[in-house]
């Protein structure tokens, strides 16, 4: 059954941290809530932990209602991003906090508390580290204690607050991997908020685009960088690059190529998005073909190569992205000319208060076929 | 003089001649300053006190009437102090972990005894509870007596006191923010164990430091005291008092019972600078 | 309605409340009403007798020059106390504090004893023509004495942080070192030598403890303020009296207090711009 997030709304005064979000995450999920600073993702998160309550909706765990459970009683495990651990206590008394404030009822005895906080430490991987000050451990050290104390309280839900926000690069990106097997290997139902693309990417089973108070798009990080829903979760997620185009009839007019545009009812729509990912444009093998783009930098990342690229009727300049090795063969300068294609752009109709009511992707007509590498035939040519 | 000088601020290398001087006579008249305003009044007290010999200084503070009045101070401090590091930890915890309405007024309320004169704030209390005061009356019918008594001590003495504790958390307190005691609040803790498990242990300095002050005020204290105790000898005499009336009859008796508050004054002074030298992070050092 | 997460809201406030309103509050109200039910005739008949007027000047006048004399001490010492490194500087540092934590009777007497005709200071400086017991250079002296600290303790955390950065930025501008002093140093220090200013005069209008030993009451030359009052309530049972001039004090301090907190706004837009 899970968790059923239904119609959440939270205002600060004239600002809506949550506008109507509703949201389901099943049994043992790992769901990441994806958005830029102020997109009430935290909201969201204080909510579901019991140290906010919302103006309206409903929370409801196995049909349970939430909401009026106090934080107290509520289960919810949360770590939080600066990790708020306790430091006049040492990493097990910490851990051991939880278990020692219950009821004396329900509280565990020396020996159980002393077990499970070993265990956790181990799970963790500080056992050496028990009798230490938080101020005496590293960041992702910390992070790790701060985990290892929300989970002794056998949390039914899981929240962590940028659980990477306070890290350096490194550290976080060997974390990631480290607590997506924690994960796995806990099985316990998770949600993590994060601003960073990568990280949600990455980690998550699910990812909630949030933006302004609302969803912007809920569904795997595969679905969500293919087919993004709304403008935002394109720019947000898939680097989509607005293009001028118009609409005209069932063609697409962008740049002076002509589209062929499928199943884009143009009822409602005020305006229209056109955006491209930087790994569709590609340069064309020939010379005359395509469009013409002056190359502004070149940047060298990883194994991919990063262009700037100044195109006639685009203000910003647009960033491509090719894998070295297809750059290698091309290999112009910065400041020359060279040709390029778009490979498969996003469409999207929106009303004026921009919410999404058409939304198209296409393509060059034999783009279908496995190994598309160009040239493409306009379909007609200015 | 000159070689006990040496200045943290060394401006381009190598200080000149001049501006050695210009520091060494910078120290000195500071030294002077303070030796003139502050040293010399502390020996004046002690030199005073015993001036009579030992013997007599013994005899001036074991007579009845000065047993009386140090018990009535320790009695009046052990009610009033933790009275106001109650009052404290509970304005504390209001002004830091809640957004409420009228919350900037509730925090200049609680400054507000430190501006007001204490024989101000003595007389506004006999406008209250005195026999002609506005619980006066009703005090009267129920047999009990607020003004020219132990209460009234204890009321005048909490008043100029309040803000001591108080002042000293709530600036730690912001600083640490909600955080941790949400964090405790998840974990399952009730309020008196985050209170006493988690925030408690992570002011207890400062705490300590605005109690020590807030003491070494209410056993000192003199102008509010002096207004509603009625001055009656062994009876609601605290010490300053007695120092008073001694003061007129007995000049060195005076002196020596004096002695035993500028003592607790040395003593006070020296535990705080522990405690800055210690934990000076946690302090607030302003008044 | 406002929603409080963490427990303890009603019981804290509560015995908040409690407290203010039965030490602070109330009373506060009971001399608002007393100076109010005199009417503006009735608190001038109180207030505006020859003997009165003369307190009120004396007070206010000598704690305002006191306070500002305690300015220009204040800045000498906090500043030797947190640029120079001197023999003794951490029981200097200590002793800063000794007017505020001693008993304000026991300094009375202490300074009535230095300065008194026979005093150790009082008999070297009367053949000087300088009295300072019995008059009003004695109750200034009082005032100068408990007001230092005030000073003292706000500007040594600004000191301290100040640092040195901003003078060696005006020493590589080529600043001369009263140049440094006057336009580096002292112009951020502005808010906050006066709120030390504002603190030490408020302590130095409401001062009784150490002030009436030294300064002998004499009709119309050295009574201050608060003695009036004490005066009042203590031998004459006035209390419409007590709470008219109580009434003028309690303005002061307030207007005191709403000045500090203009103040300290002002401090932190100076902090933000460091």
């Amino acid at each position: 059954m899970g968790i059923e997030i239904s119609r959440l709304r939270r205002q600060f005064g004239q600002f809506a941290a949550l506008d109507d979000v509703s949201l389901s995450i099943a049994d043992g999920e790992f769901v990441a809530v994806l958005g830029p600073s102020g997109s009430g993702k935290t909201s969201l998160l204080r909510i579901l932990a019991g140290l906010d309550q919302p103006d309206a909706g409903s929370v409801h765990r196995d049909g349970e209602d939430l909401l009026t459970l106090d934080a107290r009683r509520r289960g919810v495990g949360l770590v939080f991003q600066h990790y708020a651990l306790f430091p006049h206590m040492t990493v097990a008394q910490n851990v051991a906090f939880g278990l020692q404030v219950r009821p004396w009822r329900l509280r565990p005895r020396a020996s159980a508390i002393k077990a499970s906080v070993d265990e956790l430490l181990r799970r963790v991987e500080l056992e050496s580290f028990a009798a230490r000050y938080p101020a005496q451990l590293s960041g992702g050290q910390r992070q790790r204690v701060a985990l290892a104390r929300a989970l002794a309280i056998q949390p039914r839900l899981l929240l962590l607050d940028e659980p990477f926000g306070a890290l350096d690069a490194q550290v976080r990106v060997n974390l990631r991997r480290w607590l997506r097997e924690f994960h796995r290997s806990l099985g316990i139902t998770t949600l993590f908020v994060t601003h960073d693309q990568d990280e949600a990417l990455e980690m998550a089973d699910r990812v909630v685009v949030m933006n302004r108070g609302r969803i912007e798009q809920i569904g795997t990080p595969e679905q969500i960088y293919r087919h993004p829903a709304t403008p935002f979760a394109s720019r947000f997620i898939a680097r989509g690059q607005p293009l001028p185009g118009n609409v005209e009839g069932a063609t697409l007019r962008v740049l002076g190529q002509v589209w062929r545009l499928d199943g884009f009812a143009m009822d409602n729509v005020h305006a229209v998005a056109v955006h491209v990912r930087p790994e569709d444009i590609v340069p064309a093998l020939r010379q005359g073909e395509g469009l013409c783009a002056r190359l502004l930098s070149l940047r060298h990342v990883a194994g991919s190569v990063r262009a700037g690229l100044q195109v006639d009727g685009v203000e910003e300049p647009l960033e491509a992205e090719w894998s070295e090795r297809d750059w290698g063969r091309h290999g112009a300068a910065v400041g020359d000319s060279i040709d390029i294609h778009f490979q498969a752009l996003t469409i999207f109709g929106t009303d004026r208060e921009g919410r999404v009511h058409a939304r198209s992707e296409c393509h060059p007509p034999h783009a279908a076929s496995p190994v598309a590498v160009g040239p493409w035939r306009r379909l007609s040519a200015e | 003089m000159m070689s006990a000088v040496a200045a943290t601020v060394s401006i381009g290398g190598r200080p000149s001649w001049s501006t050695r001087v210009a520091r060494t006579s910078l120290v000195f008249a500071a030294l002077m300053v303070l030796v003139w305003l502050l040293v010399l009044p502390l020996i004046a007290i002690f030199a005073e006190a015993f001036r009579q010999g030992a013997a007599f200084f013994w005899a001036a503070i074991r007579q009845p009437d000065s047993i009386a009045a140090v018990r009535l101070t320790l009695t009046v401090a052990a009610i009033a102090v933790p009275l106001n590091l109650v009052f404290g930890l509970a304005a504390a915890w209001v002004m830091t972990h809640f957004a409420f309405r009228g919350k900037a007024l509730l925090g200049a309320l609680i400054d507000l005894p430190f501006s007001v004169s204490p024989v101000v704030a003595g007389m506004m209390l006999i406008l209250v509870y005195g026999k002609y005061g506005w619980l006066g009356a009703w005090l009267e019918a129920h047999g009990m007596q607020v003004i020219f008594a132990l209460p009234g001590l204890v009321l005048a003495t909490v008043f100029v006191t309040l803000p001591f504790v108080a002042r000293e958390l709530i600036p730690l307190m912001q600083s640490q923010g909600s955080e941790q005691e949400e964090a405790a609040l998840t974990l399952g803790a009730g309020g008196w164990q985050i209170f006493f498990r988690v925030t408690l242990p992570r002011v207890r300095w400062a705490l300590l430091y605005g109690v020590l002050l807030c003491n070494a005020r209410a056993m000192g204290e003199f102008g509010a005291v002096y207004v509603v105790s009625g001055h009656l000898r062994g009876l609601t005499n605290t010490l300053p008092l007695q120092v008073d009336q001694l003061y007129d009859e007995n000049f060195s008796a005076a002196f020596a019972v004096a002695s035993l508050l500028a003592l607790l004054t040395v003593l006070t002074l020296g535990i705080k600078r522990l405690l800055e030298w210690r934990h000076g992070g946690e302090l607030r050092r302003q008044y | 309605m406002t929603r409080h997460v963490l427990p303890g809201f009603r019981l804290s406030a509560g015995y908040t409340l409690a407290v203010l309103g039965s030490c602070v509050l109330l009373p506060l109200a009971a001399l608002l009403w007393t100076a109010c039910e005199l009417g503006p005739a009735g608190w001038w008949a109180q207030v505006g007798t020859r003997r009165v007027l003369a307190s009120l000047r004396l007070s206010f006048g000598a704690a305002l020059l006191a306070a500002t004399i305690d300015v220009l001490l204040g800045l000498l010492v906090a500043w030797v106390l947190v640029r120079y490194r001197f023999a003794f500087r951490r029981v200097c540092d200590a002793l800063v504090d000794l007017p505020f934590a001693l008993p304000t009777a026991v300094a009375g007497i202490a300074l009535t004893a230095l300065y008194a005709p026979n005093g150790w200071l009082g008999s070297r400086l009367a053949p000087l023509g300088i009295d300072v017991a019995y008059t009003r250079l004695g109750v200034l002296l009082a005032m100068v004495f408990v007001g230092l600290p005030f000073v003292v303790r706000t500007l040594q955390p600004v000191l301290e942080s100040m640092e040195s950065d901003l003078e060696e930025a005006a020493y590589t501008l080529g600043a001369s070192p009263l140049q440094r002093f006057f336009r580096v140093v002292l112009p951020p220090l502005l808010p906050t030598l006066l709120t030390g200013y504002a603190l030490a005069l408020a302590r130095a209008i409401g001062e009784y403890g150490s002030v009436v030993f030294i300064s002998g009451n004499r009709l119309f030359r050295t009574e201050i303020a608060p003695y009036l009052i004490v005066q009042k309530i203590d031998s004459q049972y006035d209390y419409r009296g007590a709470a008219a001039l109580g009434a003028v004090m309690l303005a002061a301090s307030l207007m005191l207090l709403v000045a500090m907190a203009w103040l300290q706004r002002w401090t932190r837009r100076w902090a933000v711009l460091r």
